[in-house]
């Protein structure tokens, strides 16, 4: 359960990015996160992830009360979200293999588990074959799709998904998108923000529409433009 | 922690030294050179001190006695000075004695002939564990204005040595701690380019929930390899210097009693390699907070 109370969230420069947003999403659902660029869709999914801190108004995301977190309990309230970025965010010198391992090292998974997690993971984009590649040795859709492997690798209960098809031509967004109502539909909340019209009334799920830091429209199955 | 987290670390740490060898390089060339320094410095103030303390261990205060004392008198008062705190010994010279060994010592003079009577009065020499006492202890003595004739010292050496133990002793250690904070800094900047350069790795870490702890040790290790590499460098160097130099010296100045007991100097080397090893983690831990408290 992801729960908005009233939030504002002024950046030091002054920018007024959220301006009193309330909204509640329910565990498992799938949500896309629509608006012009600066209208606060990331900056929602940069609250959530606790990379920002509200300037006022309150955040629950499941147990956690993100007010009331200090820094030493943000890297363990992180391992239940997993997030994805339209620039991937991979490391280059590492294998698809190990960039996906690298999520679970830093849990101190025992080697034996993480084989078994990264293995499933890697199966359920579809990179399995290429797990010993570099990510430069591979297409932009399967780099998103090690991103999302890294992401989901740990079962989380929430996929934040920033612009994931932004880079991607409309064929692997689309398999991307698929794949992103794959993991929705084992059990994990996802937030997709994102610019992509075609997507969104093709895959008709619930459409939250920020503008100028505020809700603009929440409406389950809904369209890209009203 | 576990067994697989520890070899995670051991391997991060590992790849971050490799891949960024030459950095690596001169961080451990400026480390070996600021703690050959810092050794030398050590060892010559070593050397400098066990001279001073040579000359401080000779330093001696004669009491010149009242006449007509009692033996039992003078041994009281010679077993209370024993007593005091940086004495280390007090002889009775008894003035027979002394006036004989006087006569033989001048007999060209025939000083028999024109004085008879023992013009010697009893005295008492007092051996000085250090220079730095000595002011107190005439101070002291000089109470017992009874007892005491007159006091005869060399006032004017023990206050130079004095003198020189003090500019010695802030002059080295303002130096030491000068030259740790110098190459401290080294440190820092060589592991925050190393930190820049694994920036992106470090916000990934971030991103998948890795803790501060987790983050920081492949660069803490870093820096204790780093740092003990260095410091055995110059340890390895210095032994070398040192041997070669001590030599010469014992040859050319052979009446000065210069370091050459293995305890000493394992406990200068020892120094420098704990010092490096500080060094280097504690210049990763500033260089890594810094760059953590920035995001």
């Amino acid at each position: 359960m992801i729960s908005f109370k009233n939030v504002v969230k002024e950046y030091p420069n002054g920018f007024n990015a959220l301006n009193g947003v309330t909204m509640a999403i329910p565990e498992n659902e799938f949500v896309y996160l629509i608006g012009p660029s600066g209208a606060g869709k990331s900056t929602i999914l940069r609250l959530i992830f606790m990379e920002e801190q509200v300037t006022s108004g309150e955040i629950i995301i499941d147990k956690y009360v993100l007010g009331h977190l200090n820094d030493a309990q943000v890297p363990f309230y992180r391992r239940n979200i997993g997030m994805i970025f339209q620039d991937y965010k991979l490391l280059p010198r590492r294998t698809v293999y190990e960039n996906v391992a690298f999520a679970l090292h830093v849990m101190h998974v025992p080697s034996k588990k993480i084989k078994q997690q990264v293995s499933y993971a890697l199966d359920l984009v579809g990179l399995s074959g290429k797990s010993s590649h570099y990510p430069r040795e591979l297409s932009g859709g399967e780099q998103q799709k090690i991103c999302i492997a890294r992401a989901i690798v740990n079962q989380p209960s929430i996929l934040l998904c920033d612009e994931p098809t932004g880079n991607l031509d409309p064929e692997t967004s689309w398999e991307i998108v698929h794949l992103l109502t794959k993991i929705n539909a084992h059990n994990t909340t996802v937030i997709m923000a994102t610019h992509d019209t075609e997507i969104v009334d093709g895959i008709p799920k619930r459409v939250i529409a920020v503008n100028k830091g505020k809700l603009a429209r929440d409406q389950v199955l809904g369209t890209y433009i009203e | 922690m576990n067994l697989n987290a520890i070899l995670f670390f051991i391997k991060e740490t590992l790849i971050g030294l490799k891949r960024s060898s030459l950095m690596t390089i001169i961080a451990i060339a400026t480390v070996s050179i600021t703690l050959i320094l810092l050794g030398l410095f050590m060892l010559i103030s070593a050397n400098l001190n066990k001279v001073t303390e040579d000359i401080a261990s000779k330093l001696e205060i004669r009491l010149f006695l009242k006449p007509n004392l009692n033996i039992e008198d003078i041994q009281l008062f010679r077993r209370k000075l024993k007593a005091i705190d940086g004495i280390k010994d007090v002889e009775f010279i008894n003035n027979t004695k002394a006036w004989k060994s006087f006569q033989s010592d001048y007999s060209h003079l025939n000083l028999k002939q024109y004085i008879t009577d023992n013009p010697l009065p009893h005295s008492l020499n007092i051996k000085l564990e250090g220079a730095q006492d000595i002011k107190s202890i005439i101070l002291y003595v000089k109470r017992f204005d009874t007892i005491i004739d007159d006091i005869v010292y060399g006032g004017e050496l023990a206050d130079r040595v004095e003198v020189f133990r003090r500019v010695m002793a802030i002059g080295g250690w303002s130096l030491i701690m000068l030259l740790i904070l110098a190459s401290l800094f080294i440190i820092v900047n060589t592991i925050r380019l190393t930190v820049i350069a694994r920036n992106e790795e470090i916000s990934i870490m971030q991103l998948v929930g890795a803790t501060d702890r987790f983050i920081k040790g492949p660069f803490l290790i870093e820096g204790f390899i780093i740092g003990v590499l260095g410091a055995s460098i110059s340890v390895g160097l210095l032994y070398f210097i040192y041997s070669i130099a001590i030599h010469q010296l014992i040859e050319k100045m052979p009446f000065f009693p210069f370091i050459t007991d293995d305890a000493s100097l394992i406990y200068i080397y020892g120094f420098v390699l704990i010092s490096g090893a500080t060094i280097g983690m504690l210049g990763a831990y500033i260089s890594v907070s810094r760059s953590l408290k920035m995001r």
